[in-house]
């Protein structure tokens, strides 16, 4: 099947994203493969160079360096992710475990409730497709075309992305997402906006605050790939000449000298400063 | 070697580039210094002739996100204090800008008051008087209609770390950055009116103006610089370090790890594994 966007097409996106949003860091094209010969040149394995690397530190590593990876389970030390992303099936049982001696939850009722609907809601259709793992590259330099493309910045970006996003009020591109404070940017950032279809706003999670150097006010929007065209194409559009532009338009209040009593005992003086330089001249 | 004129395009063409190459959210402000109101340009508003006030900070974050030209006078200025401390009022002795600042308390006692007050600003208050300015002039450096004195530039730390070290690149006295701290009157002191007459660069972190009345984000500072002094910065911007130096995006340096990090990581290793091992047994 011939696809709707060239490689090129998605590159220019990712410059004109970057540039207009002032973002910080890159844009990051992400692609699950199937075979390691879809693995582009000039996109590196960890493993390769002896080293482990997470999803999450892949991504930063695309955003903040421009650096193209390919992980693969062998590659990714975050264990757990290389299971939701199916790349090796395992039991529900033992997923349930991985995720009891972490602790993350109250006590083992609370993980069985956790994990097993995610194992039943997500992990079986993850495995389904196959994959054994995912590029990452900066958008504007991807090699490949994006399954989906996650964009971290701070909380006005990520308004003006969902204004965009709900410009038309189309139901494809509503953002409606659930919390957990895990797996928020490779699940939520990336692979659930491909398997959904749907974008996903991210408030990263542990693996992004514990191993990736994010910063306490960053935030992101998982897209399936294809809406950052029509991201652009309303960015900045709602509500025109009066909606949230940028810079961001902030209203301030208007005030006068009544609002201290220093300000008022200097106009005062000021005043009477004046009419003395006026009747002398 | 004669120095360079820069003109009004040239800064226009920097405010620009600062603004698009640090990607910072606000546009850089320019700030000149009018001594009669004949030198307002067209298109720069006066807050009071709509029946409005407006103090210099507000003007400025009106300039840095609305991109308004503004004027702002004493007769515009509801920040009393400010206007005697920018020269735009003569015959005000010491003792009333003393009680001024007494009467809003901002620090412990009169005793106090008068240390903060009788010392560096009155020398510099008399200095401003002698100067004869009676206004500013504030707008967004890439569409200023003037050659400005002075320009503000908002950002994070980050965006202040990448200008520090791009006026520290040559290690050059007069672009070195040293600066005071008392909360008050940062942004139209130290961001805009000090580096102008002093012709050194100012760190801003936003005072009580900044924070009551303009709405400022709690991670925003600022550099104040004498005008000029954005051509130099953008002449070494990012240049320090080379390749290995700071850049945009900032490159951070992860840690290099694997599964002994966490219990459940070293379970489901061992799990992959053994699924690997079965797999592979499965496939003979």
């Amino acid at each position: 099947m011939s696809e709707k966007y060239s490689i090129e097409d998605y590159q220019r996106a990712g410059r004109e994203l970057y540039d207009k949003l002032h973002l910080v860091s890159y844009p990051v094209a992400i692609r699950y493969i199937k075979n390691l010969n879809e693995v582009p040149e000039g996109v590196e394995k960890p493993s390769d160079k002896g080293q482990q690397m997470s999803i999450c530190q892949a991504y930063t590593q695309s955003r903040r360096w421009g650096e193209k990876w390919v992980i693969t389970q062998e590659d990714n030390f975050c264990t757990p992710s290389t299971i939701t992303h199916g790349w090796v099936p395992v039991s529900s049982e033992d997923f349930i475990e991985s995720q009891v001696r972490q602790q993350w939850q109250k006590n083992l009722a609370a993980e069985k409730q956790r994990a097993a609907k995610d194992y039943e809601e997500n992990l079986k259709r993850a495995m389904a497709q196959e994959f054994i793992g995912v590029i990452s590259a900066p958008l504007q330099d991807t090699p490949v075309i994006p399954h989906s493309v996650l964009i971290m910045g701070s909380g006005i970006q990520m308004t003006y992305i969902i204004h965009a996003l709900s410009f038309e009020k189309k139901k494809e591109y509503e953002v409606k997402s659930n919390f957990i404070g895990f797996g928020e940017t490779c699940q939520k950032g990336a692979f659930s906006p491909y398997l959904s279809n749907k974008p996903q706003f991210v408030l990263p999670g542990t693996g992004d605050r514990s191993f990736c150097g994010i910063q306490d006010w960053e935030v992101g929007m998982g897209l399936p790939a294809e809406a950052v065209f029509y991201t652009l194409e309303n960015l900045l559009e709602t509500g025109k000449g009066r909606g949230l532009k940028f810079p961001l338009r902030q209203v301030i209040p208007r005030l006068n000298e009544r609002i201290t009593p220093g300000f008022i005992f200097m106009r005062d003086i000021i005043n009477k400063s004046l009419k003395k330089e006026k009747e002398s001249s | 070697m004669p120095k360079k004129i820069y003109t009004i395009e040239d800064y226009q063409q920097a405010g620009l580039e600062i603004y698009d190459k640090l990607h910072i959210a606000t546009f850089p402000v320019a700030m000149k210094y009018i001594k009669d109101l004949s030198e307002i340009p067209e298109g720069v508003v006066r807050p009071i002739d709509k029946g409005q006030k407006m103090s210099i900070c507000q003007a400025m974050a009106q300039a840095r996100r609305w991109g308004h030209k503004l004027c702002i006078t004493e007769a515009d200025n509801f920040c009393t204090p400010s206007s005697v401390f920018h020269g735009w009022v003569q015959d005000v002795s010491a003792e009333e800008l003393i009680e001024s600042q007494v009467k809003q308390e901002w620090h412990k006692d009169a005793e106090a008051e008068k240390s903060e007050t009788s010392g560096m600003n009155l020398q510099n208050l008399k200095t401003m008087m002698g100067m004869g300015y009676i206004g500013v002039i504030i707008t967004p450096l890439h569409e200023t209609p003037v050659i400005p004195d002075s320009i503000t530039v908002y950002g994070n730390g980050l965006h202040m770390t990448y200008i520090i070290h791009a006026l520290n690149y040559e290690r050059k006295k007069k672009y070195a950055v040293t600066s005071n701290f008392i909360g008050f009157g940062e942004s139209c002191g130290k961001g805009a009116f000090q580096p102008f007459v002093m012709r050194k660069p100012q760190f801003v972190l936003p005072g009580t103006g900044d924070r009551s009345f303009c709405l400022i984000d709690d991670h925003e500072m600022a550099m104040g610089l004498p005008a000029n002094h954005v051509f130099y910065v953008l002449e070494n911007l990012f240049n320090s370090g080379d390749r290995q130096g700071l850049k945009l995006p900032l490159r951070k340096i992860l840690p290099r790890l694997n599964e002994k990090i966490t219990p459940g990581f070293m379970y489901m290793r061992e799990v992959i594994e053994k699924a690997k091992e079965k797999s592979k047994g499965g496939s003979n």
